[in-house]
C-alpha cells in the first residue's frame, strides 16, 4: 500500500431504514454486514476504511431515519455524529420503490448541506412494478449527483468514487438549495436572519427552520407538510406514473395477512421451517458428532505412543474433543436455522410476522418483533439472544433477551422427550410436555412484567413501522449470510466450549476414584439441602450441574453417574428403578428452567455488555426453579 | 368536509384525508416525518387478528400503526 499525504475522505451514508444501505455499504467498501428488512437493524454506528486509487475513503453507516428530528434515539445518534464528525460528503440512500419518503429526507439534508449526493437503490425491483425512475431528471431538479444502481445492490465503483471526489472537494462551487416555505415561516426566517451561521451542524436556515419547529406547532406541521408536497412533486416528475393495479405482494398479502388465515399460515411456515431444519441437520449433526468421537480416540492413541500421559491423552478426548463435538454437532441446525432466518427476514415475511402476533404479544407484555427471538429462541437460546437486535427499545431488547432463554431449545426438548417418554406413556407423556412448555411460557410473561417493572415500558419505543413489499432474495446474499452467522457463532463460543469441557472434565476426574469421590459429586452432595426440597438426590443435582455447561450434557451424565454403560441396561430402565415418576417430572420442570447454558449466558454478556442482565438471568431462572421444583414435590405428593 | 374523526375508527378500504396528528412532541414529529401530513391522503387496507395493529395504505406505501397510534391521526372522510 502506498503512502498518501491527502486526507481521507468521510462520508456518512444515510437513508431511510430499510433502503438497502447495508447491501450498498457492503458492494462499496468490500465490507460485509448482514442484510436485512428490517427497521432500526443497524443500531451500531460502523464505519470502513477503503482504499481506492490511491486515496482513503472512510463509509460510515448511520442507522435508517426519516428526517432530522431529535426524539428517536436513532435521530439523535445520526445528529450527533454528523455534528462531531463534519464529514466531507453526506451520501443519501433513496430506495425507488419508497420515493417520496427517500425524497423528504433528501430535501432536508440538502436544505442542511452543501456536500451532497444521492445513491438510487432498488431501480430494478421499481422496473419489476413497472415504474421508471429518471435519475438524470432527478439529477437536474435538485442539482444533486445520481448514482444509479446498475444491479441489485451493485454501483459504478468507478462513477462512485469519482462523486465522491467531486462533492468533497472544498473549492467546489457550492449550490445552496431551498424550499419557499408560507408566507409566514419565510417572514419568520427573515426575522431571524443574523442569529445564526452556517456551521458544523448544518446551513443557518436548516437550523433557524428547526428553531421555528420546536416553537411552534403549527409552524412544525406546515415545514414538514410544505417539504412533503415538494417530495411528492418531484417523485410524480420523475417517474413514470405508477401502476394503482393490485401487485404481487398484494396478493401474497390477501392470504398472508389474513384476518383467518394469516395466523395458520405463520404456523405452517414455521413448522415448516423447524422440520427442514432438523429433518436435514440430524444426520449431519450425527455424523460431525461420531467424526469427532473416532478422531479423538486416534488422536488419543496416538498421544500415547508418543509419550504424552495418559491423564492429559484424557483430557484431550474425554474433555476437549467430546465437548468440542457436542457444540458442533449443534452446528448443522444453526446453520439451516440462519439460512431460514435470513429468508424470512430478506423476503419481507418478518414484518408480516409482526403484524399477525403483535396484538398477543403485547398482551403478555411484550413487543410484536419480540416474537422472532422467541421463535428464534427454540431453536437455540444463542440464536433468540443475538435477534433481539432488531429490538430498539431497552424494555423490549432486556425482556427478548432474558425471555430467549427460556425458550425451550432442540437440546432441552431432546432431553425431556427422552425422560418423558421413558417414565409417562402416551396420553399422559402429552399432558407432561404441554404442562411443561405451558409453565415455561408463563415464566416468560413473569419475566417481561418483573423487566417491567425495572426498566419503563414506553419511552422512545414507537411500533409503527413500514411494510416493504416481497422481496426475491438473492442466493448469494442467502448463503453468505447463513455462512457468516454461523462462523460468527464458532468464533464467538470456541473459548468458552473448550474452557467449559476442561472444567467439567477437570471437575469429575479428580480426585481420581469412585464416582462419589470427584469434586462434582460433592458439589453434588453439598447442594442436596436444595435439592431435598424439590425431591432430588445428590446424582440428579450433578446431573443439572453437568447441564450448565450443555444442556443436553444431562442425559450422558446421568448414564455415567448411574453408571448406565457399565450395567449394559439402557438408561431409561435404570432411571425407571431409582427415581420416581414424581420425581422426574421435578426434575425436568427445574432442568427446563434452571439455568440457561454457559453459551447462552456468555452470549447474554456479550449482546448487553452488562453482568446484571446475565446474573439477573441466572437468579431468576435458579429461583423460579427451586420454587417450582419444591411446589411441584409438594404438592405432587399431596395428590399421589 | 365531514365530522373529524381519529382514524383507528374508520372503515377498512375508505379514503380519509388527514387533519392533523396528535400526541407528545416525539409521537407528532414521528408520524409527519412519516408522511402523516394534514391533507394526505390515507386508508385503512386491513386490521390484524383482533383488530390491532392496522395497515394503513399512505403515500404510496403501507404501514403498520398500532390502534394507539391511529388514535393520534385525526381523519375526515376524503369525499
Amino acid at each position: 500500500m502506498k503512502e498518501n499525504t491527502t486526507r481521507p475522505i468521510s462520508v456518512a451514508i444515510i437513508g431511510n431504514p430499510n433502503v438497502g444501505k447495508s447491501v450498498l455499504f457492503n458492494s462499496i467498501t468490500g465490507a460485509s454486514q448482514i442484510i436485512g428488512n428490517w427497521c432500526g437493524k443497524t443500531t451500531e454506528v460502523c464505519t470502513m476504511a477503503v482504499h481506492y486509487r490511491n486515496r482513503e475513503f472512510h463509509f460510515t453507516d448511520l442507522p435508517g431515519i426519516y428526517g432530522f428530528g431529535s426524539h428517536s434515539s436513532e435521530e439523535i445518534l445520526v445528529n450527533d455524529f454528523l455534528r462531531e464528525e463534519a464529514p466531507d460528503v453526506v451520501m443519501v440512500v433513496l430506495d425507488a420503490m419508497n420515493l417520496e419518503r427517500g425524497l423528504y429526507l433528501l430535501l432536508e439534508t440538502l436544505e442542511r448541506y452543501h456536500h451532497v449526493m444521492v445513491i438510487l437503490n432498488k431501480v430494478d425491483a421499481a422496473l419489476e412494478q413497472d415504474v421508471i425512475v429518471f435519475h438524470d431528471r432527478l439529477e437536474m431538479e435538485l442539482q444533486v449527483p445520481v448514482t444509479p444502481e446498475v444491479s441489485q445492490g451493485q454501483l459504478n465503483t468507478e462513477e462512485l468514487f469519482s462523486t465522491v471526489i467531486e462533492v468533497a472537494d472544498p473549492v467546489a462551487p457550492r449550490r445552496s438549495y431551498a424550499i419557499r416555505y408560507g408566507e409566514k415561516i419565510e417572514r419568520a426566517l427573515t426575522a431571524l436572519k443574523g442569529t445564526v451561521n452556517d456551521d458544523a451542524a448544518g446551513s443557518a436556515r436548516w437550523t433557524l427552520l428547526k428553531q421555528l419547529e420546536a416553537k411552534s406547532d403549527a409552524m412544525q406541521s406546515e415545514i414538514i407538510g410544505t417539504r412533503y408536497n415538494v417530495a411528492e412533486d418531484i417523485a410524480a416528475r420523475i417517474t413514470t406514473k405508477r401502476s394503482t393495479g393490485e401487485t404481487l405482494s398484494d396478493r401474497i398479502d390477501r392470504w398472508a395477512l389474513h384476518p383467518v388465515w394469516g395466523g395458520p399460515i405463520l404456523m405452517i411456515v414455521f413448522g415448516l421451517m423447524f422440520y427442514l431444519t432438523f429433518a436435514v441437520s440430524r444426520p449431519v449433526s450425527e455424523w460431525i458428532v461420531e467424526a469427532f468421537d473416532i478422531a479423538g480416540e486416534l488422536i488419543g492413541k496416538w498421544l500415547v505412543s508418543w509419550n504424552m500421559p495418559v491423564l492429559l491423552a484424557d483430557l484431550f478426548v474425554d474433555g476437549i474433543m467430546k465437548g468440542v463435538g457436542a457444540a458442533m454437532g449443534f452446528l448443522p441446525q444453526m446453520a439451516m436455522f440462519f439460512l431460514f432466518y435470513t429468508l424470512i427476514q430478506d423476503s419481507g415475511y418478518m414484518v408480516r410476522v409482526v403484524f399477525l402476533a403483535d396484538k398477543i404479544m403485547s398482551a403478555m407484555g411484550m413487543s410484536g418483533k419480540t416474537f422472532l427471538p422467541l421463535v428464534l429462541g427454540c431453536s437455540c437460546n444463542v440464536n433468540g439472544i443475538l435477534a433481539s437486535r432488531i429490538l430498539s427499545s431497552r424494555y423490549d431488547r432486556t425482556v427478548a433477551i432474558l425471555v430467549s432463554s427460556y425458550a425451550p431449545c432442540p437440546a432441552r426438548l431432546g432431553v425431556m422427550v427422552f425422560l418423558v417418554s421413558a417414565f409417562f406413556v402416551s396420553t399422559s407423556a402429552t399432558l407432561v410436555m404441554l404442562a411443561l412448555l405451558g409453565i415455561s411460557l408463563a415464566l416468560m410473561v413473569l419475566v417481561a412484567y418483573i423487566v417491567s417493572l425495572f426498566i419503563p415500558r414506553s419511552g422512545e419505543s414507537s411500533f409503527m413501522m413500514e411494510l416493504p413489499p416481497y422481496q426475491k432474495p438473492t442466493v448469494q446474499s442467502l448463503t453468505i449470510s447463513a455462512t457468516r452467522m454461523t462462523l460468527n457463532f464458532v468464533h464467538r463460543i470456541r473459548n468458552v466450549i473448550i474452557a467449559a469441557s476442561v472444567v467439567m472434565w477437570c471437575l469429575s476426574k479428580f480426585p481420581v476414584g469412585p464416582f462419589e469421590q470427584t469434586y462434582i459429586a460433592r458439589i453434588g452432595q453439598i447442594l442436596e439441602p436444595v435439592g431435598s426440597l424439590m425431591g432430588l438426590n445428590w446424582q440428579l443435582i450433578v446431573a443439572l450441574l453437568f447441564g450448565i455447561a450443555a444442556k443436553e450434557s444431562v442425559l450422558s451424565s446421568l448414564g455415567i453417574i448411574y453408571h448406565a454403560a457399565q450395567d449394559s441396561g439402557n438408561l431409561a430402565e435404570i432411571l425407571i428403578h431409582n427415581i420416581s415418576p414424581l420425581t422426574a417430572f421435578t426434575f425436568l420442570l427445574v432442568y427446563m428452567i434452571y439455568t440457561p447454558c454457559v453459551t447462552t449466558l456468555v452470549t447474554m454478556y456479550q449482546e448487553t455488555k452488562d453482568w446484571r442482565i446475565v446474573l439477573y438471568g441466572v437468579l431468576g431462572s435458579v429461583i423460579s426453579a427451586v420454587v417450582l421444583g419444591s411446589l411441584s414435590f409438594h404438592i405432587g405428593r399431596i395428590l399421589f | 368536509m365531514g365530522k373529524d374523526i381519529t382514524l383507528d375508527i374508520a372503515a377498512e378500504q375508505q379514503e380519509m384525508k388527514i387533519t392533523g396528528v396528535t400526541g407528545s412532541q416525539a409521537q407528532k414529529t414521528r408520524m409527519l416525518q412519516m408522511g402523516f401530513t394534514p391533507g394526505t391522503r390515507v386508508r385503512i387496507v386491513r386490521r390484524a387478528p383482533m383488530a390491532d395493529p392496522l395497515e394503513i395504505k399512505v403515500r404510496g406505501t403501507r404501514m403498520l400503526l398500532r390502534r394507539d397510534e391511529c388514535q393520534k391521526i385525526r381523519v375526515a372522510s376524503a369525499e
